[in-house]
C-alpha cells in the first residue's frame, strides 16, 4: 500500500546517480533510445491499446452520452419520434412517488445486502482462519455461489422459496409456521431477494475477511491468545480495528455491487419488479416492461452513473487521506 | 495564443457537432413530425405477395411444433416461405424485441392483449383490412368480440390467433360430498356454495382468487361488469373507483374476510388442482394443466352473473400483427399466412393442441368434446365474451396497478373506495404523461 | 452482463503492489508460491496434530467444524436440491411431502429441455462466445496495460482515467444504444455481436496494469540494452513473469461471459445464436405447466455445474482474481 513504485521507464536519473560504467553507458543508451523512439511512442502506443480504448470508447462512453441525450427526451421505446422534454424526466425521477420508491428499495436493499453478506462473511472468515483441516475445501465450497449463473442461482432459490412446492415452505410448516407470501407480497419479496443475495456474495465477503485476518501480525494475536476467555473482547479490541481498511473496502465495493449487479436474480425472481426495483431493475423495467419509457429509463441510468461516480470519487479521497496519515 | 484558443473552440465545436449528428443517426426523431401511414393509399391489385417473409412467435402455450405444422402447409399451398424467429420465452420479451427492433425486424408478429397497442402507437402495425380483403380472408368468420379487440378507431390491427378466455372450475367430487348440485351460476350462489363447502370443512376454501402475478384484474373483470362497473369505460377513467366497480370490489374481499375465500399464495391453478380449494377463475389455457393434475373430477362452468348483468367475458392471449415498415408485397403475403394460420382447420388444430378456444366460428371441436368435454363450455362462452376495458389494455401500467391493488385489497381489510381513488388519481396520472398527446 | 462475478470495482481502494521483493531477489520467472511447498507441508503437519490434541479437540470441533458445517450445509444444500430435483417426475415435485433424493428418479426433465432447445448448438455458443471473447479480451488488457505502463505518451495518466471511469458504467446503461448499434452493423443475432461490445475491458487492463507498475525495471534493463522492441519485452519478458496474474483475469473473465445473460438475451433472436442462460430463460414458457419446477432445474443444472466444475479445479486462480486488490 505504501510502496508505490514510480514506472520503471521513469527513473533513468536514478540509475545513472549510481554510475557504475555500465550503469552510465546504459542511461546515456536508453537516452539516445528514447529520442529516437520519442515519435514512434504515439504510434506504438496506439498500436497496443488503440483497439481497446476504441472499444471503450464505442461501447462504453457513447452510449453514456447517448443516454444523456436520450434523457432529455419524451421517447416512447421503438417510437420513430420523440419529444425534447428538458430535465423533467430528471425532475420526475427524483420527485414523483414512484422515483422515490425506487431510491428506498435501493437503499433497503442496499443496507440489506452488504451488512448481511459482510456481518455472514466475517463470522465465516473468522471460523476459516482457525487452522484446522480442511479449511481449503470449505473455503471453496463457501465461495462457490460467487461464480455461479444468477440465471440459474434464481431459478433453484424460486423453487425454493415457492409457498406450496418450495422446500422452505415445507420446513416451515414442519414448525407449523405458514410460509410469507413470497412473489406476491412486495416486502416479502425484497427479503426475499435479499437472502438470495447475500447467499451468492457471502463467500466473496469471507474470502476477502479472510486475507485480512491473514494479514494481522500472528504475535500480536497469540499474545493476546494466552487470555482465552476475551476471545470475543480480543476480537473487538485487536482484530476488527486492524480490518478496518478490509472492512472499508468491502463496504464501498458491496454497495457498488449491490447497486449493479444484482440485476439476473432481481428479474428472474421477480419479473415486473413488485417491491424489488431497485435502481438497475427500474432502469430496465422502464423501458422494457410495461411503460417502454426510453427516455426516462436513461435519464435513471445517468443518475445512476453519477451516484456510482460520487460514491467511487469519495472512497477515492477517502483512501488518499488515509495514505498520507500512515 | 489567439490562435491556438481558437482552434480549440473550433475542435470543441466540430465534436460535439460530431456527437449531435452521430446521435440524432440512430436516435429518434424529435422534429415533432408524426409518423406516416404508409399503407392508406396502395392498391392491392398491383401487388405481387412476396415469396419470403419472416414471423416472430414465442411460441404462445407451448405451441412451437404446432406453429411448424401449420407453416409447412402453408408454405406447401402457396410457394411462400416462412422464417420462424422465437422472439422471446413470453409476450412481453416478444414486445421488447419487436419494439428494440424499431418494428422493422420481422412482417408478422405475435402480440398480446396488452402489447399491441404501444406499437400501434409507435405506427408500427398496419390496419389489417384491407389487407384481408386483399388476400382473401373472410373477417367476418372470426368470433366477434375476438376480432374487434383489435379495433381502434375504424381499424382493426391484428387477427386474433391464440386467445383464451376465464373459465370458471370446480371440484365436482368435493361439491358431491357437500351435497351441491351443479356450478353455482351466480356470484351470490358462489358465495354460497363456498361458504357451505368451509363450514362442512370440505376443503380449504371455497373459492380462490389469483395472486398478483396471475393477472387478477383479467379475470375479475368479470366480477366487476356483473356488478356494472369496470375498470374504465372507454377512456372514462373514473369508471375504475365508480360505486359499483367498490361494491363488486367490496363482495370478493368481505368473501376473504368471511373465510370462504383466500387469495393464492402462488397461482389459483395449484391451490384448486392439489384440493385446497373448491373453485376458482382460470384460463382456458390450462384446462390441460388442471385434468393431468387433479385426481378429481373436474367441472366447469359459465362466468358467474352478478347482481346487475349476465355473466361475461373478458377475452385474453394474442392476436397476429402485420409490421407497417414491411413492403407491400410482404404485407400481402402476411395477410395471407395470417388467414392460414387463423382459418377454421388451423384453428381447430391448434386449440386441441393448445387449449386456446377457436378464433374462427366455424372451427371444427367435436373431436376436442369427446376428450374434453369441459372444453365445450369454453367455446360456447364465447357468445357472452366482452372486449377488454381500455383501462387495462390500452394504459402501459394500469395492468399491474390493478394486479398489485386487487392483492393487497383482497388479502389485507384496506379500504376499497380509498384505495380505487388512489387507483384512478394514477391511471389519470399515467393517462396525461403516457397517452394523452398522442391520443388527442 | 451483470452476474455478481462482474468485477468491475476490484482494487480502487487498494490498488494492487503484489510484493515486488519476491521477484527482485531470485529468479523472477520462478513462482514464488513454489518455494515455500515444503515449509507449507510441515505447517500443514503441524496443524494436524495441532487441531486434534486432546487440548484442542472440543474446540476444533464445537468452533472450527460445527460453524463449518453449517455455513457448508446453506452453500450446498440448495445447490444439491437443484441437482436431486432435476431428476424428479412431476408428481415428486408437486407433491406437499417431498423427499430429498428422487425416489423414481427419471431424466424425463433434461429430455423436455432438450427438446425444447437444441443443447448442443446452446452449449456451443456459450463456448464459443466464451472463450473467444475471453481471449481477445485478455490480449486486448495485456496489451493496453502494457502500453500504459511502458510506452510513454503524453496524456496516458488521462487515458487511464478514462479507463478507470469506464468500469463505472454497469452495462445496463450502455444496454440500449449499443443495441441500437450493434443492429446498424448488422450484428444482431450473430456471436460476433453477442461478444463485440464487451471486448473493450476495463477491469482486465486495470488489473494488468498494476500488475505490470509493480515488475521491478531490472527485469527489463537487460532486453533494453539488446535494442529488444516492446513486442519482445511484453511477450519474452512481462507476460511470462504475470503468467498468475494473466491467468486471474482470464478465470475472472470466462466466469463472466459465461454467466452473461442480458445482453445476449436483447441481442439474439434465434436458438442458432442463443446462450446457455438465454435458452434457459426460453423455458419459463407463457401458460405454464402446473409443475414446471423439475424442467427448470434441469435447465439450471446445465449452466451451473460447468461452471462450478472449472470452478473446483482452478478456484485458487479464481478466488484471487474476484478478492484482488484485498488481499495485502
Amino acid at each position: 500500500m505504501t510502496t508505490v513504485e514510480s514506472p520503471p521507464d521513469s527513473a533513468p536519473s536514478e540509475s545513472a546517480q549510481r554510475s557504475t560504467p555500465t550503469e552510465a553507458e546504459l542511461a546515456a543508451a536508453r537516452k539516445r533510445a528514447r529520442r529516437r523512439a520519442s515519435s514512434k511512442n504515439w504510434a506504438l502506443f496506439l498500436l497496443f491499446a488503440g483497439p481497446n480504448i476504441l472499444l471503450i470508447l464505442a461501447f462504453i462512453y457513447y452510449p453514456l452520452i447517448s443516454n444523456m441525450y436520450y434523457s432529455t427526451l419524451d421517447w416512447r421505446l421503438g417510437s420513430p419520434t420523440a419529444d425534447p422534454v428538458g430535465m423533467s424526466n430528471y425532475i420526475r425521477f427524483f420527485t414523483s412517488p414512484s422515483g422515490l420508491e425506487v431510491w428506498r428499495v435501493t437503499a433497503i436493499f442496499t443496507a440489506g445486502a452488504v451488512i448481511g453478506s459482510m456481518v455472514l462473511g466475517l463470522l465465516i472468515a473468522l471460523v476459516l482462519n482457525k487452522k484446522i483441516p480442511g479449511r481449503t475445501a470449505a473455503r471453496t465450497a463457501v465461495f462457490s455461489p460467487y461464480v455461479l449463473s444468477g440465471v440459474g442461482v434464481a431459478l433453484v432459490w424460486m423453487f425454493i422459496f415457492d409457498p406450496q412446492r418450495g422446500a422452505l415452505a415445507h420446513i416451515l410448516a414442519a414448525f407449523g409456521i405458514d410460509s410469507p407470501a413470497w412473489f406476491l407480497d412486495g416486502d416479502w419479496n425484497l427479503v426475499m431477494v435479499i437472502i438470495v443475495y447475500v447467499w451468492k456474495n457471502l463467500g466473496y465477503c469471507a474470502v476477502v475477511f479472510l486475507a485480512g485476518l491473514q494479514s494481522i501480525p500472528k504475535d500480536l494475536l497469540e499474545a493476546a491468545t494466552i487470555d482465552r476467555a476475551g476471545a470475543v473482547r480480543r476480537f473487538f479490541s485487536i482484530v476488527l480495528p486492524l480490518l478496518t481498511p478490509t472492512v472499508f473496502f468491502l463496504l464501498v465495493t458491496n454497495i457498488i455491487f449491490s447497486m449493479t449487479n444484482a440485476f439476473d436474480i432481481l428479474r428472474v425472481m421477480t419479473p415486473s419488479g413488485n417491491g424489488t426495483n431497485t435502481i438497475i431493475f427500474e432502469i430496465y423495467l422502464q423501458a422494457f416492461g410495461q411503460y417502454n419509457r426510453a427516455g426516462y429509463s436513461a435519464a435513471i441510468a445517468v443518475v445512476l452513473f453519477f451516484t456510482l461516480f460520487i460514491i467511487t470519487a469519495v472512497q477515492l479521497r477517502f483512501v488518499e487521506r488515509k495514505v498520507h496519515y500512515q | 495564443m489567439r490562435n491556438s484558443t481558437l482552434s480549440a473552440t473550433w475542435k470543441g465545436t466540430a465534436v460535439f457537432g460530431m456527437a449531435a449528428l452521430v446521435l440524432t443517426a440512430c436516435g429518434p426523431d424529435t422534429s415533432g413530425e408524426s409518423a406516416e401511414d404508409q399503407v392508406a393509399d396502395t392498391d392491392w391489385s398491383d401487388v405481387e405477395p412476396a415469396d419470403e417473409i419472416t414471423f416472430a412467435t414465442n411460441h404462445p402455450g407451448g405451441s412451437e411444433d404446432q406453429e411448424n405444422e401449420l407453416i409447412e402447409q402453408f408454405t406447401e399451398e402457396t410457394g411462400i416461405e416462412v422464417n420462424v424467429i422465437t422472439s422471446g420465452a413470453d409476450y412481453e420479451e416478444t414486445n421488447r424485441w419487436f419494439q428494440t427492433g424499431g418494428g422493422d425486424n420481422a412482417d408478422v408478429i405475435v402480440l398480446s392483449d396488452a402489447t399491441w397497442f404501444p406499437n400501434y402507437l409507435n405506427g408500427a402495425l398496419a390496419p389489417v383490412d384491407d389487407l384481408l380483403e386483399a388476400a382473401d380472408v373472410d373477417s367476418s368468420g372470426y368470433v366477434e368480440a375476438l376480432y374487434e379487440d383489435y379495433l381502434y378507431e375504424d381499424h382493426h390491427y391484428g387477427v386474433p390467433y391464440a386467445r383464451s378466455t376465464p373459465l370458471f372450475y370446480y371440484n365436482v367430487d368435493h361439491f358431491e360430498e357437500a351435497g351441491l348440485d351443479g356450478a353455482p351460476e351466480t356470484w351470490e350462489e358462489v358465495a354460497e356454495y363456498a361458504q357451505t363447502i368451509v363450514d362442512e370443512d370440505i376443503a380449504s376454501y371455497g373459492y380462490s382468487f389469483p395472486p398478483s402475478n396471475e393477472y387478477p384484474a383479467w379475470g375479475l373483470a368479470n366480477l366487476v361488469w356483473g356488478y356494472g362497473g369496470g375498470w374504465s369505460d372507454e377512456w372514462d377513467l373514473s369508471m375504475v373507483s365508480s360505486d359499483a366497480t367498490a361494491e363488486a370490489i367490496e363482495f370478493a374481499q368481505s368473501g376473504v374476510q368471511d373465510g370462504w375465500a383466500h387469495v393464492s399464495a402462488s397461482s389459483q391453478t395449484d391451490d384448486f388442482s392439489s384440493g385446497v380449494s373448491s373453485m376458482t377463475i382460470q384460463s382456458t389455457g390450462s384446462l390441460g394443466g388442471i385434468l393431468e393434475a387433479a385426481d378429481f373430477e373436474v367441472g366447469t362452468a359459465f362466468l358467474p352473473d352478478g347482481p346487475a348483468a349476465e355473466g361475461e367475458t373478458p377475452t385474453g392471449g394474442a392476436g397476429l400483427m402485420i409490421a407497417s415498415a414491411s413492403d407491400p408485397e410482404e404485407q400481402l403475403a402476411a395477410a395471407m399466412f395470417v388467414g392460414h394460420m387463423t382459418s377454421a382447420e388451423s384453428q381447430a388444430y391448434f386449440s386441441e393442441a393448445t387449449g386456446y378456444v377457436p378464433s374462427h366460428q366455424d372451427a371444427d371441436m367435436s373431436s376436442v368434446y369427446e376428450e374434453q368435454p369441459q372444453f365445450e363450455t369454453a367455446v360456447e362462452q364465447l357468445d357472452r365474451a366482452r372486449v377488454q376495458d381500455h383501462a387495462r389494455v390500452f394504459l402501459p401500467g394500469a395492468d399491474l396497478e390493478l394486479a398489485e391493488t386487487l392483492q393487497d385489497v383482497l388479502s389485507a381489510d384496506a379500504d376499497v373506495r380509498e384505495e380505487l381513488e388512489r387507483v384512478q388519481a394514477e391511471f389519470e396520472e399515467l393517462y396525461e404523461t403516457e397517452l394523452a398527446d398522442e391520443l388527442e | 452482463m451483470s452476474s455478481s462475478t462482474d468485477n468491475r470495482y476490484p482494487t480502487r481502494s487498494r490498488p494492487v503492489e503484489p510484493k515486488p521483493e519476491s521477484h527482485t531477489r531470485t529468479n523472477p520467472t520462478v513462482d514464488p508460491e513454489k518455494k515455500s511447498r515444503d515449509q507449507r507441508k510441515q505447517l500443514r503437519r503441524g496443524t494436524w496434530r495441532d487441531a486434534f490434541s486432546r487440548r484442542n479437540l472440543a474446540d476444533t470441533l464445537l468452533t472450527g467444524y460445527l460453524p463449518i458445517l453449517i455455513a457448508l450445509l446453506i452453500i450446498v444444500l440448495p445447490l444439491a436440491w437443484m441437482i436431486s430435483s432435476s431428476f424428479k417426475p412431476v408428481n415428486e415435485i408437486v407433491t406437499l411431502e417431498p423427499s430429498f433424493l428422487p425416489n423414481d428418479p427419471t431424466l424425463s426433465n433434461y429430455e423436455t429441455v432438450d427438446r425444447r432447445i437444441p443443447l448442443l448448438q446452446v452449449f456451443q455458443n456459450s463456448v464459443i462466445v466464451t472463450t473467444v471473447g475471453s481471449t481477445i479480451k485478455v490480449l486486448l488488457a495485456i496489451t493496453t496495460a502494457y502500453a500504459l505502463v511502458f510506452i510513454r505518451v503524453p496524456g496516458a495518466n488521462i487515458i487511464f482515467l478514462g479507463i478507470l471511469v469506464a468500469l463505472m458504467v454497469p452495462p445496463e446503461v450502455s444496454m440500449l444504444p449499443n443495441f441500437m448499434t450493434i443492429e446498424a452493423l448488422g450484428g444482431r443475432d450473430t456471436l460476433w455481436g453477442i461478444i463485440l461490445p464487451g471486448l473493450g475491458t476495463a477491469f482486465g487492463t486495470f488489473l494488468l496494469r498494476q500488475h505490470f507498475k509493480s515488475l521491478p525495471k531490472e527485469l527489463f534493463e537487460a532486453a533494453d540494452l539488446d535494442g529488444a522492441g516492446h513486442f519482445r519485452k511484453l511477450f519474452q519478458i512481462a507476460v511470462p513473469v504475470s503468467m498468475p496474474a494473466i491467468a486471474t483475469v482470464t478465470l475472472v473473465t470466462v466466469v463472466n461471459e459465461w454467466n452473461s445473460f442480458l445482453w445476449p438475451l436483447i441481442i439474439t433472436d434465434t436458438r442458432e445464436t442463443m446462450t446457455l442462460p438465454v435458452a434457459l430463460n426460453q423455458l419459463r414458457s407463457v401458460e405454464d405447466d402446473v409443475a414446471s419446477y423439475g424442467i427448470l432445474m434441469a435447465g439450471a443444472v446445465l449452466v451451473i455445474v460447468p461452471m462450478l466444475i472449472i470452478f473446483a479445479c482452478l478456484q485458487r486462480y479464481i478466488v484471487a482474481g474476484l478478492t484482488q486488490g484485498a488481499v495485502k
